[in-house]
């Protein structure tokens, strides 16, 4: 005891000589001081916060390494190689083990802006000088975040913990998961807070910012998921080992009030567009509108994009995942190409339907010639020109450009023609989170489930038609048919933009034929003997697994041997 | 007496097997001194002091300075193989001057971030050592217990070292002036095949992989003919870059003595050693001779000041020169001459140009005309000291005061440039076409400095030390302030300050209590959580005092003794920071908000912040036993039980991920460790004219991972904890694929697809698929948890022969690299490559058939790679011859000794000739003989 003492008074005697000496370390504290230095952290939790659309190449991005677009994983796409991760889907290969590292790279990073968003939510009060506008706006920004990854999660994994503050070493951190609708409330809750906190617009310079409009659309998209059959069911798609833990992966019940919130969500995003200034792109020509929106960044169809990358290069990522290995000697994962199954799914200019002959024809290019224009602005063509590099791209049976060329049509989507391996190498991505074009089909989705398909459904639809061409939906329809030409017109006007895949989820329909289950086809094309035109074969290339399980991801088997986690159905 | 043996433990059969030693040494019956007195006279050095032998209770090993004068080296630790019983030497490389051995006291107990490296102090304080000669050190002592290290607190638990130099004593001048020259040769260089069996190899690997073979029977004839130089080249580049040998040369003159006043030892040394390149300086004026080399001074001088105060001056330093052609190191050039392959193009072209192709450079010209590079390196150790006898206070008290400053610089100066070489190519008209790579430019230099440290340190020392009547009492309290710059932005100095004491009684000279503490704090840790208390108590029990022992034939000095504490270790590690309490958040990502994309600087977020950051603790406990028996042998034996714990470690098992942040290290992580080690020494000095010497030494450690909180795994046998610390993980190799069939109904191996011949791996967790999930605990680590040293010595008359021998066992070796792997990444083939698989030889295979393309499959991390790293070395053998002292009285020469010696002579392993067991890749392991001369003058 005295000699306790006597060290305390030694320690006291020996002063400060083993403080630390003032450094260039940044804390917290130094962060929280200044406008400037909440600015970095701000900047920070967007590029931990913002996932991508596309494939990245490290973990602070979205994607996975050996990634292409998840497109390849359901009915729109068939990727060029087989070891590519996306693939695990197609022979139902995901496990309890792989789920992290093949599917869901950004199960961490999402916490980890969590708890950015959280900081930011605790700590900005207290920063000296900033103006309420301001402080409010990073409020705003910090919520939205948090709920964008909170609907990141919801999407993939149904009721997961919520975290609404920063964890120090001394919390407990065994938080179980909550409810569908607690997640759905959170977000709910975060993104009406960032409504009213978030400016319309920002400066050109703060381009990529979260708006009111982001928060809106994320609110819609929220609630139009919640109010989907996957969730909105009195039983879930297969039931937890405990069936009194069915809520954290359904409702339990059926409500149409949900579809009603969806639907006025989603019109609330329409309806403040020209306020955010932000307006459909139509003033490019039938025939270019729809490519305007992917080859132009910031352009005025844009709500949110991820931002976390300058100009790239074509040997980097997301280039490299995407550009057909024909095209570019220089990328790695060979390209993909649009399944059979999908190019069915495109109108004809007149609004029918394609006849594709089972067995193939001699006249691919003029069937090509007569199908909704977005198709020809979403893929490149057998014997079309695609820029300086590929003057004709030869993807027929024995071209050179056909290596790696499964479906048919390589997908060339947000590539811009630009981007070549000779003079320009270097392009920007225009990662698209969130654009206006989507908040119409929300909107016609939800409002058909919810009055039917009443005259404001089919004015939604049809604008979407309209700027590419398309004649509008015939009148008449029942809601079922109407349902039907919705996500139709759905998989056509939001192809390849990470949306497909969460569709086919929340309609649980992955294990329709054809969807993400059973026979997928491709099509050959044939220089001979019609040229300019081509034949086509169609042929069978895979047959695809899913088991139903697959409706929600599994968590990562070592976090649920943590004992804090109930581990979904089915894994 | 013979039949109660067998009922006993092997202790005693220990003493019997002493005993029949004792009869064919036919012990003579000198008077015998007490054993205690014998002890009075040595003096060991203890932390912060020194004591007599008799009177430690800790587990301490020393070996004096001029004991290892040999093996012959340029650094210093590589003359400690098997010398200290707890010592483990890991060899670094064999290179001059970049050694980098590093030295463990009782193995390892420690794992994950945390430094496992001992304490290593120069009189007293932080210092160089390695570039230390023998010829200036007094002695090197290991404290192993927390007895003996507790008064270094939280940077004790992994050992610490202590280094003392030479200092002057009373007397006549004494100048000793010694050299030393020899020859370094490798010991064993890679051995790959010629152009003929690379060539033959290459094709039966490109048709196992489906392809047309490269070389047709003309070009397999030439190369077997050799009549094709320029075309058809058989280049050995090991034998057109190295010499055979190096010489290496030392010199040594010191000189000491000293009188009431003054004592003083002064030292100068100059060593070089050239390296095993050919003397590229004296070839090309655009390269230098590779060499090392290094002068250490030293003047220690202690003065009386007055009758009460005395000072003592340390003052030492080396200046090191290092030249090297190509690089700043030898490792591109040894990879280089591992990889062309022999036949790839000839060394100088039929114009006389370099050749080259059109992957590789060519080695001998990157060496010759690349530029060179030399670096200088000083380091200076200064250090004042006074002490003032306080016998007015009470008598035996002193105080001493001690400043210390060493500093370290390095500097470089390089030299580049490029050269021009051709690669040729004949056409069939017999046209020679060259293509030229590289141009001839002019030198041009760079100059930089690298590495500054310094060290400041400044100690109080209050000291006791008394007798009365049959106590004895012996005590020292210090306060000790250290701080220790590194260059760099984002460095702190490392600082400490500690309060530490020790109290030592005896009775009797029989009985033997001591505690011992340390109150440290460091600046690692969190304000108020800087300090913590390291106990340690022990006990000695002088045996043979006893009545009952007195007149023991067996035992001259029996001492048992016993050791308990608590001691620390503050290098815990860290993830990217070392004040680990604070959060920080370096900047490091953008992104690019604006329509013209503009970056925007964003911080990250580092790892979580641990504001109970604390230093590793261990509960060490040690018993020992020293014994003079029959007179001749001298026996420590030590038996030590450590535990560690607090040791960070990421909680991957608990936390779970939604943290949102890297995962904090935390004090979790426990580890163990327990092992004996021992010496026994026999000492034959009974006739004049013959004297012989023996001395073995064992030591040994099992440690395992107790807690690591590693997640949780599917398999168990993915865990590491309860296995050793650095276990390695791998596949369980179960031989070659016979054919199709066996392939079929194998499990399939995810890498690639196999062929027969390639490796099957065992399938651990029976899945039917061989992947990253079927890796197990295969092999030892790589550091030898048994080093034994067996030191040798006889005098004849006037010659005198001295052999020490070293060797470790369990643990492992494993072949990786360009002599190991056949052809892959582009590289050659070693002479291993012979053993392949092929259908014909499948039975007595050893190695996986060929591929030309790099094999997934063969060169997974598993078992059929693993050998036993088990060796024994003759790491010196000197022979020496005393001149007589009437030839040296007449030329004023006190003694003169002339001696040869073998270093590293010889290796017995398990290694098959392919490499030495230490030493796998880059730089060779050498062996040095050299001849040497020591006089010492009147």
């Amino acid at each position: 005891m005295t000699s306790a003492l006597l060290f305390q008074s030694c320690e006291k005697m020996m002063g400060d000589y083993l403080d630390k000496a003032p450094g260039v370390d940044v804390t917290e504290d130094t962060i929280f001081s200044s406008k400037v230095q909440v600015e970095t952290f701000i900047t920070g939790t967007y590029r931990y916060g913002i996932h991508s659309i596309f494939p990245r190449s490290e973990a602070t991005y979205t994607g996975s390494d050996y990634g292409i677009p998840i497109a390849c994983s359901t009915d729109e796409a068939e990727a060029a190689n087989t070891w590519v991760n996306q693939q695990v889907y197609n022979n139902a290969n995901v496990t309890i083990d792989n789920v992290q590292g093949a599917i869901d790279y950004r199960f961490n990073i999402r916490f980890q802006a969590i708890r950015r968003a959280n900081i930011l939510l605790q700590r900005i009060d207290a920063v000296p000088g900033l103006d309420p506008t301001y402080i409010n706006q990073v409020k705003g920004e910090a919520r939205f975040i948090r709920a964008l990854n909170y609907f990141e999660m919801f999407k993939r994994y149904g009721g997961v913990s919520i975290i609404d503050k920063k964890f120090e070493l001394t919390d407990n951190f065994m938080v179980p998961r909550s409810t569908i609708k607690e997640v759905v409330d959170f977000i709910v809750s975060d993104c009406d807070e960032a409504i009213k906190n978030l400016p319309e617009v920002y400066n050109a310079d703060m381009r990529g910012r979260a708006t009111k409009g982001a928060a809106l659309l994320l609110k819609a998209k929220t609630l139009l998921y919640a109010a989907s059959p996957l969730f909105n069911n009195g039983t879930p798609y297969l039931n937890m080992a405990d069936p009194s833990n069915n809520t954290l992966i359904c409702y339990g019940d059926y409500d149409v009030n949900r579809w009603k919130l969806a639907a006025n969500a989603a019109k609330a995003v329409i309806d403040w567009a020209p306020a955010g200034g932000i307006f459909l792109i139509t003033d490019q020509g039938i025939d270019k509108n729809y490519r305007y929106v992917f080859e132009h960044c910031d352009n005025s169809e844009i709500i949110l994009a991820n931002k976390s990358t300058g100009q790239t290069g074509i040997w980097e990522w997301p280039w490299t995942g995407m550009l057909p290995g024909p095209f570019c000697s220089w990328t790695w994962y060979m390209g993909y190409s649009m399944t059979f199954n999908f190019l069915t799914k495109y109108e004809k200019q007149d609004g029918t339907p394609q006849t594709w002959d089972p067995v193939g024809g001699n006249d691919l290019i003029t069937k090509y010639k007569e199908l909704d224009r977005r198709f020809n602005q979403s893929v490149a063509v057998v014997g079309s020109y695609w820029n300086t590099d590929n003057t004709i791209v030869n993807s027929y049976v024995g071209g050179n450009q056909n290596s790696g060329n499964i479906g048919g049509e390589w997908i060339l989507k947000f590539i811009p023609p630009s981007l070549n391996q000779t003079s320009s190498q270097y392009a920007m991505p225009n990662d698209i989170i969130f654009r206006l074009g989507e908040a119409y089909l929300d909107y016609a989705e939800a409002l058909n489930e919810s009055d039917g398909p009443v005259a404001d459904a089919y004015a939604a639809i049809n604008i979407i038609r309209e700027r590419s061409g398309q004649p509008d939906l015939p009148t008449g329809l029942s809601q079922d048919q109407f349902r039907d030409r919705v996500r139709n017109e759905r998989a056509i006007e939001l192809f390849d933009e990470d949306q497909r895949f969460w569709d086919i989820m929340r309609w649980q329909i992955a294990e329709q034929d054809g969807v993400m289950l059973g026979s997928f086809y491709g099509l050959k094309a044939y220089p001979n003997p019609t040229a300019p035109n081509f034949r086509y074969e169609v042929y069978k290339f895979e047959s695809r697994s899913f088991n139903r399980n697959e409706y929600l991801l599994p968590f990562l088997r070592s976090e649920v041997l943590k004992g804090y986690l109930i581990q979904n159905p089915g894994w | 007496m013979k039949f109660m043996i067998y009922k006993y433990n092997r202790s005693i059969i220990l003493i019997f097997l002493i005993s029949i030693c004792s009869s064919i040494f036919s012990v003579a019956q000198v008077p015998l001194q007490d054993s205690v007195v014998v002890k009075q006279n040595t003096v060991v050095n203890i932390a912060y002091g020194t004591q007599q032998d008799w009177m430690v209770t800790g587990a301490i090993s020393t070996i004096k300075g001029s004991d290892i004068q040999s093996p012959f080296s340029t650094s210093f630790t590589s003359r400690l193989y098997g010398r200290i019983p707890g010592l483990t030497v890991i060899t670094g490389g064999a290179e001059p001057g970049n050694e980098n051995n590093s030295i463990y006291s009782r193995g390892i107990n420690t794992f994950g971030v945390a430094g496992t490296g001992m304490l290593i102090l120069v009189d007293g304080v932080e210092a160089n050592f390695t570039d230390l000669v023998p010829e200036e050190v007094e002695s090197v002592s290991l404290l192993k217990d927390a007895s003996a290290t507790a008064m270094y607190g939280s940077r004790g638990a992994n050992g610490v070292l202590l280094v003392t130099t030479k200092r002057g004593t009373k007397g006549n001048l004494k100048v000793v002036f010694s050299t030393q020259q020899g020859f370094q040769s490798a010991e064993r260089l890679p051995q790959f095949l010629g152009s003929f069996d690379y060539a033959r190899l290459y094709n039966e690997a490109l048709v196992n992989d489906g392809k047309p073979e490269l070389y047709t029977a003309e070009d397999l004839a030439s190369y077997q003919k050799g009549d094709d130089p320029y075309f058809h080249p058989d280049v050995n580049w090991y034998k057109e870059l190295l010499r055979q040998s190096a010489p290496i040369s030392n010199y040594n003159l010191n000189f000491s003595g000293g009188n009431d006043k003054v004592r003083y030892f002064v030292s100068l040394n100059h060593i070089k050693s050239n390296s095993l390149y050919r003397k590229s300086g004296d070839e090309s004026d655009f390269s230098v001779n590779g060499n090392y080399q290094r002068v250490n001074f030293r003047s220690n001088v202690d003065i009386n000041l007055t009758k009460r105060l005395s000072a003592s001056l340390t003052f030492g330093g080396t200046v090191v020169d290092k030249a090297n052609p190509a690089s700043n190191n030898t490792d591109g050039i040894f990879n280089a001459m591992s990889i062309i392959a022999p036949n790839a193009f000839p060394v100088y072209n039929p114009n006389g140009s370099l050749g080259r192709n059109s992957l590789y450079s060519n080695p001998l010209g990157d060496i010759l005309y690349n530029g060179f590079y030399t670096s200088n390196g000083r380091t200076l150790q200064t250090s004042v000291g006074f002490t003032e006898q306080l016998d007015m206070i009470t008598p035996g008290l002193s105080a001493t005061v001690n400043i210390s400053f060493n500093s370290y610089f390095l500097s470089q100066s390089n030299k580049s440039r490029t050269y021009e070489s051709f690669a040729i190519k004949k056409y069939p008209s017999g046209v020679i076409e060259y293509t030229k790579y590289g141009i001839n430019t002019s030198l041009i230099g760079s100059e930089g400095s690298s590495d500054q440290n310094r060290n400041t340190v400044v100690q109080y020392f209050l000291n006791y030390d008394r007798t009365f009547g049959t106590h004895a009492i012996n005590g020292i309290l210090m306060y000790n302030e250290d701080e220790y710059a590194i260059s760099g932005v984002n460095n702190f100095p490392v600082k400490h300050s500690n309060i530490s004491g020790r109290a030592t009684y005896a009775n009797n000279q029989k009985y033997i209590g001591e505690l011992s503490f340390s109150y440290m704090g460091s600046d690692n840790f969190p304000k108020n959580k800087q300090f913590g208390f390291f106990p340690a108590a022990s006990l000695g029990w002088i045996v043979s005092k006893e009545d009952f022992l007195k007149d023991s034939k067996l035992f001259n000095y029996l001492k048992i003794r016993g050791s308990y504490g608590v001691i620390g270790n503050d290098k815990i590690g860290g993830y990217d920071q070392r004040f680990m309490f604070d959060q920080v958040y370096p900047y490091a990502s953008n992104y690019y908000f604006g329509t013209t994309n503009d970056t925007y600087t964003g911080i990250i977020q580092g790892s979580l912040a641990n504001p109970e950051v604390t230093w590793e603790k261990e509960k060490s406990a040690n018993f020992g036993v020293e014994a003079t028996l029959l007179n001749h042998f001298d026996l420590t034996l030590d038996l030590f039980n450590r535990d560690r714990y607090d040791i960070l470690v990421q909680p991957n098992r608990t936390d779970p991920d939604f943290m949102g942040y890297t995962k904090p290290y935390l004090n979790q992580g426990r580890a163990n460790n327990k092992g004996f080690e021992g010496k026994l020494r026999y000492n034959n000095d009974k006739s004049k004219d013959f004297k012989f010497f023996a001395e073995a030494t064992l030591s040994y450690f099992k440690n395992k991972v107790v807690y690591n909180s590693e997640a949780l795994q599917l398999y168990d046998y993915l865990y590491q904890t309860g296995l050793p610390i650095y276990q390695p993980f791998g596949l369980v190799a179960i031989g070659f694929f016979k054919d199709q069939t066996d392939i079929d109904n194998s499990p399939k191996q995810i890498w690639t697809t196999v062929k027969p011949g390639d490796v099957k791996y065992q399938d651990k967790n029976k899945d039917g698929e061989i992947d990253q999930s079927d890796i197990s605990p295969i092999g030892k680590t790589g550091m030898p948890n048994l080093t034994a040293g067996l030191h040798l010595g006889a005098q004849y008359k006037g010659f005198d022969i001295d052999m020490i021998f070293q060797g470790v066992s369990n643990c492992t070796v494993y072949y990786s690299g360009n002599n190991y792997e056949a052809f892959q990444n582009n590289g050659k083939a070693g002479t291993i490559a012979l053993n392949r698989w092929t259908p014909s030889t499948a039975e007595t295979a050893t190695y996986p058939r060929l591929s030309s393309m790099n094999n997934e499959n063969n060169y997974q991390y598993s078992t059929l790679w693993m050998h036993d790293g088990s060796y024994i070395k003759l790491r010196s053998i000197e022979l020496g011859y005393n001149l007589p002292s009437q030839i040296t009285k007449l030329a004023k020469m006190q003694n003169v000794r002339i001696f040869i010696n073998g270093t590293n002579v010889f290796s017995l392993d398990y290694m098959h000739g392919y490499q030495d067991p230490e030493i796998g890749s880059g730089y060779p392991a050498v062996k040095t003989y050299s001849v040497g001369v020591r006089v010492q003058f009147m």
